[in-house]
């Protein structure tokens, strides 16, 4: 299990696929990503990220054929590993405590 | 979603080249497959130009990282090695182990929790540990013989009457020659013997047996063998077997010791084997179980005596047969004995009693109340922890949303659960082990003291099993109202309310409150059973014994015939026992009696009234003492009518007996006692006794039996050798004892003053297992309520949190600290008064049950259910009232805030 640091990027990823539920592919990853931060996503980098993080082990993913999804092409399902919560908590920890007593000075 | 019509749309081709040799051969589908999802989507939401142009975009931003793409997706084997992980048996271990990992890390995280968690656990295992190794003592493991359910006992029993008699010689003898139901009948008797010789002279219990006696029992000695019946004719009788214990204290564990001898009542006694430590004298009461010597018990010359009932008997049935058989083969056995034998035997039959069922029968009411009492409280405990375990749930229910999102199956989340609730257990299971052994050594008095000790207590592997198993048990149970609530947990609602604090959700207001209602039933339950069992042994002991026991002291004398033959030797021995006693500085009063009250087994025989008509068959029975006059005296014993016999040694003419009130109404209901002479008949000879004083009722038998009629004999008419002497001392009873055993020792030094103590002891001695019902059943109750309330607390202390909000809202709106705070008690009020009414009827159901223990107290006595019933309500309000008035307390601003 890698003990690397959580990329801005790969920290969204995982957040957006948790918000999906249990299981997310990369369309609904990347409309998500895009609604939530209000700007456009790369297909591309979403599916490094999810790459990446599945080599660390943060993630973990399947490939459902066509025959069961119904689609004529096969789609591949990620989830998160528990292994994925202690970077977002250390990452998110981090954010928050750099942000501490900020936010005032940069409200809108 | 399906393909195929022409006027869908379609993304630029070279665009999906691009993209295809950006990703690589073995991700190319899946990557155009959701491009295409995409790119149909966004053509349905605008205009067309837009979705071909994302798609471009996109393709570009593949191309642009093409290479980190490759690079990203590399594992060893090539770009395509998404593999899923695999299944099977070892990933199923590694994720118990994995659950159990986390369930460490939650209960360091919460400490206070855990801590609480495992005390609890460790109280309600370790007391049923405790339990279970004196189940384990009493019924589950064998008793000290070979194949002891083959065994029986054999017991006389005359004209209906319920009580038991020991058994004539020639009964015995035909039962042993004739009975098919049985491979082999072993006689026996028990006394006490003296031992003398190197060391002090000691009483220890002793018995004598018929030769088979070992070999019906199943019993192999250690050392050396037991004795034949050849082998005791020719030795004289003076063979002997010895205890462990004894071989072990007197002669220091000698391994030559077969062969030689000892000197037991004056006489040297061969000495031809050594018993297994863990034989015991098959006895139901304590003292008599530790036999320390066996002696041949020869009936040769009594083949034929059916007179003289003075023996026990011991039988083993023959493989196939059921002591149910027995019994029936026995009745008709002992209808011919009747007829063939009619003034010995008429109206006489047999008992056939299973030696457990005799053994262990006493103190199974007490055993059951444990058993009850235990599961009660660890039912108690397991509501208790599941209540902290549940409110606790609530505040993880964003974790266990996380967590299903994380792809936790359903039954991965329970396994998790389960697994946390199972370690919690084992924890507290090996805190309540620990203390188990640490105990065992209070454990051991108890059984002792209150049980029949008939074997070792042993806190062993089977005791370690049991509290897993019940760790096990309860792990489950209390975790299963939390998997419950768990399993409707989504992530979207977990997250909107702010999974933080604890909810008042419906799941855990509902299952709470269940097990609050739980809870306070079962402890409402013990504290009514305590106390009618505390009130029952109170009433017990405060039943007037009819004598003064305080500041007496007692002891057993008896003078072996080896060196008293005659009736002038032992009368002249005692003679010199009561001046030398009397002469010790603190002494008051001497007096003698054949038997003392509370100890079992007096004498007894059938008397008649001079001037009335006789018969042996209907003739009725009374109780005798033979005392010294002065006996009543020392006693504290009224003299209601008549004048006390003058203290005289010698035999008179003129033959006298004092009796009892009970007695004196049977002989002469509503007239004059004194006069009266009483008629003892024995094969032919008559001893006439002239009644000259009527005493008070005195309770021979224990607090709980019934006056029976008594008369006294006075010494001098009936000497015997072993008497019980009764001394009043001024000051404490305890310091005299010391001078007392130096003055018997300087009549004689080969008899020593056995049993010595004071009478109060004696006393309390027979109320023994009460007191532990009563103590046993206090102490449950007590331990419940703590559990209970500790659980009420707990509960709401969440359940109140959960409603800060709320509580805010109103004050705001102007409510009252008072009405908050009612607010509050009326809900878990409802729960309260729901468990106590339950509890009051589960009362009512074990008390029923256990009325046996019961003395002088109705199972259903107003005055413990009323007052039960009061102190659990108020107890539970007051644990009810406490969090609400914390919280009520808080500031109204704080709560709406969010606390």
């Amino acid at each position: 299990m890698a003990r690397s640091a959580l990329g801005e990027f790969e920290h969204q990823v995982l957040l957006a696929i948790l918000r999906l539920g249990r299981e997310a592919y990369s369309v609904p990853i990347v409309a998500e990503l895009e609604a939530r931060t209000g700007k456009s996503v790369a297909t591309s980098a979403v599916y490094i990220a999810l790459r990446r993080l599945e080599k660390k082990g943060l993630l973990r993913s399947r490939l459902e054929a066509p025959e069961e999804s119904g689609e004529p092409y096969p789609r591949r399902w990620f989830r998160l590993t528990e292994e994925a919560l202690r970077p977002l908590r250390e990452s998110r920890k981090a954010y928050l405590s750099l942000w501490d007593g900020l936010e005032p000075a940069l409200d809108e | 979603m399906t393909y195929g019509t022409e006027d869908r749309e379609h993304p630029p081709a070279l665009a999906r080249r691009l993209v295809r040799w950006a990703v690589g051969a073995g991700a190319a589908d899946e990557v155009e497959g959701a491009l295409l999802e995409a790119f149909r989507g966004r053509a349905g939401r605008g205009p067309r130009w837009r979705a071909r142009a994302w798609y471009w975009r996109q393709a570009v931003g593949f191309v642009l990282r093409a290479r980190s793409l490759r690079v990203a997706g590399e594992a060893p084997g090539g770009a395509d090695e998404w593999r899923p992980r695999g299944s099977g048996p070892l990933t199923w271990l590694g994720e118990v182990l994995s659950d159990a990992r986390w369930a460490v890390r939650a209960m360091r995280k919460r400490p206070t929790f855990t801590v609480v968690a495992v005390a609890t656990l460790a109280l309600g295992i370790g007391a049923n540990s405790a339990i279970f190794t004196l189940v384990d003592a009493q019924f589950l493991r064998a008793l000290p013989y070979g194949n002891p359910s083959g065994l029986v006992l054999l017991w006389e029993t005359d004209r209906g009457s319920p009580d038991v008699t020991t058994v004539a010689p020639g009964n015995y003898f035909a039962w042993k020659e004739q009975a098919s139901s049985f491979t082999d009948v072993a006689a026996y008797n028990v006394d006490v013997a003296t031992l003398s010789g190197d060391g002090d002279a000691e009483r220890v219990a002793a018995s004598v047996v018929t030769p088979d006696f070992f070999s019906v029992l199943g019993v192999e000695p250690e050392l050396g063998t037991t004795f034949s019946g050849e082998a005791a004719r020719q030795a004289g009788g003076d063979l002997v077997v010895l205890s462990h214990s004894l071989w072990v204290r007197r002669l220091g564990a000698d391994p030559a010791i077969i062969g030689k001898e000892i000197r037991i009542d004056g006489r040297p006694h061969t000495v031809v084997g050594i018993l297994p430590a863990d034989f015991r004298q098959p006895e139901r009461d304590l003292s008599w179980q530790r036999v320390e010597l066996w002696r041949p018990l020869l009936l040769d010359a009594e083949h034929d005596d059916f007179h003289s009932r003075y023996l026990r008997t011991v039988a083993r049935l023959r493989p196939g047969v059921t002591p149910v058989r027995a019994q029936a083969e026995m009745t008709a056995m002992a209808a011919r004995m009747a007829e063939a034998h009619p003034e010995e035997n008429a109206g006489r039959s047999v008992l056939v009693k299973s030696l457990d069922g005799y053994l262990l029968g006493d103190a199974r009411p007490v055993l059951v109340l444990l058993l009850i009492a235990g599961a009660a409280v660890f039912l108690i405990v397991c509501a208790n922890v599941a209540n902290l375990t549940l409110a606790r749930g609530q505040e993880r229910r964003g974790e266990f949303a996380v967590r299903a999102a994380l792809g936790a199956r359903q039954g991965r989340l329970l396994r998790q659960i389960v697994v946390e609730g199972v370690m919690l257990a084992l924890v507290g299971a090996a805190v309540g082990t620990v203390g188990v052994m640490l105990g065992r050594g209070g454990l051991e008095s108890l059984q002792e003291r209150y049980f029949s000790s008939l074997l070792t207590l042993t806190v062993d592997a089977r005791v370690v099993a049991f509290s897993v198993l019940v760790a096990l048990v309860g792990g489950i149970l209390f975790a299963l109202p939390l998997a419950r609530s768990a399993r409707r947990v989504e992530l979207r609602s977990a997250l909107v309310e702010g999974g933080g604090r604890a909810g008042t959700g419906s799941g855990f207001g509902g299952t709470g409150s269940l097990l609050v209602v739980g809870q306070v039933a079962l402890a409402t339950t013990l504290v009514v059973v305590g106390t009618l069992l505390t009130r029952s042994f109170d009433r017990l002991v405060s039943v007037p014994p009819g004598f003064e026991a305080e500041g007496r002291v007692t002891f057993d004398l008896s003078a072996p015939r080896s060196r008293y033959p005659d009736r002038a030797d032992y009368v002249g021995y005692f003679r010199d026992i009561e001046r030398e006693i009397g002469s010790v500085p603190g002494v008051q009063s001497v007096a003698m009696t054949s038997d003392l009250p509370f100890t079992t087994e007096n004498d007894w025989t059938t008397f008649g009234v001079e001037g009335r008509p006789y018969d042996e068959r209907t003739a009725p029975r009374a109780d005798f003492h033979v005392t010294l006059p002065g006996y009543f005296g020392v006693m504290g014993i009224p003299v209601l009518q008549g004048r006390l016999p003058a203290e005289v040694w010698d035999p008179s003419a003129d033959t006298v007996a004092v009796v009892n009130r009970h007695m004196a109404g049977m002989i002469a209901p509503g007239g004059d006692a004194l006069g009266t002479v009483l008629t003892l008949h024995n094969e032919g000879d008559v001893m006439r006794l002239r009644v000259v004083a009527v005493v008070g009722d005195v309770l021979d038998d224990g607090f709980s039996a019934r006056t029976e009629p008594i008369f006294y004999v006075p010494y001098a008419t009936w000497p015997q050798r072993s008497m019980s002497v009764v001394v009043r001392v001024r000051g404490k009873p305890a310091d005299a004892m010391r001078s007392l055993r130096l003055a018997v020792a300087r009549v004689d030094p080969d008899i020593p003053a056995a049993g010595l103590g004071t009478l109060n002891d004696l006393l309390h001695s027979t109320v023994a297992r009460p007191r532990a019902a009563s103590l046993l059943g206090g102490l449950f109750a007590l331990v419940a309520v703590l559990v209970a309330v500790t659980g009420i607390y707990g509960v709401l202390s969440y359940t109140v949190q959960g409603r800060i909000r709320e509580m805010g809202i109103r004050a705001a709106l102007g409510a009252s600290r008072g009405r908050l705070v009612g607010m509050v008690l009326t809900d878990s009020g409802r729960s309260v008064a729901l468990g106590l009414t339950a509890g009051l009827a589960g009362a009512f159901v074990a008390a029923s049950a256990l009325s046996g223990l019961l003395f002088g107290v109705r199972p259903w006595d107003p005055v413990s259910y009323l007052g039960s019933a009061l102190v659990l309500g108020a107890v539970a309000a007051l644990a009810a009232w406490l969090p609400a008035r914390r919280a009520v307390r808080a500031d109204p601003r704080e709560a709406l805030r969010g606390g």
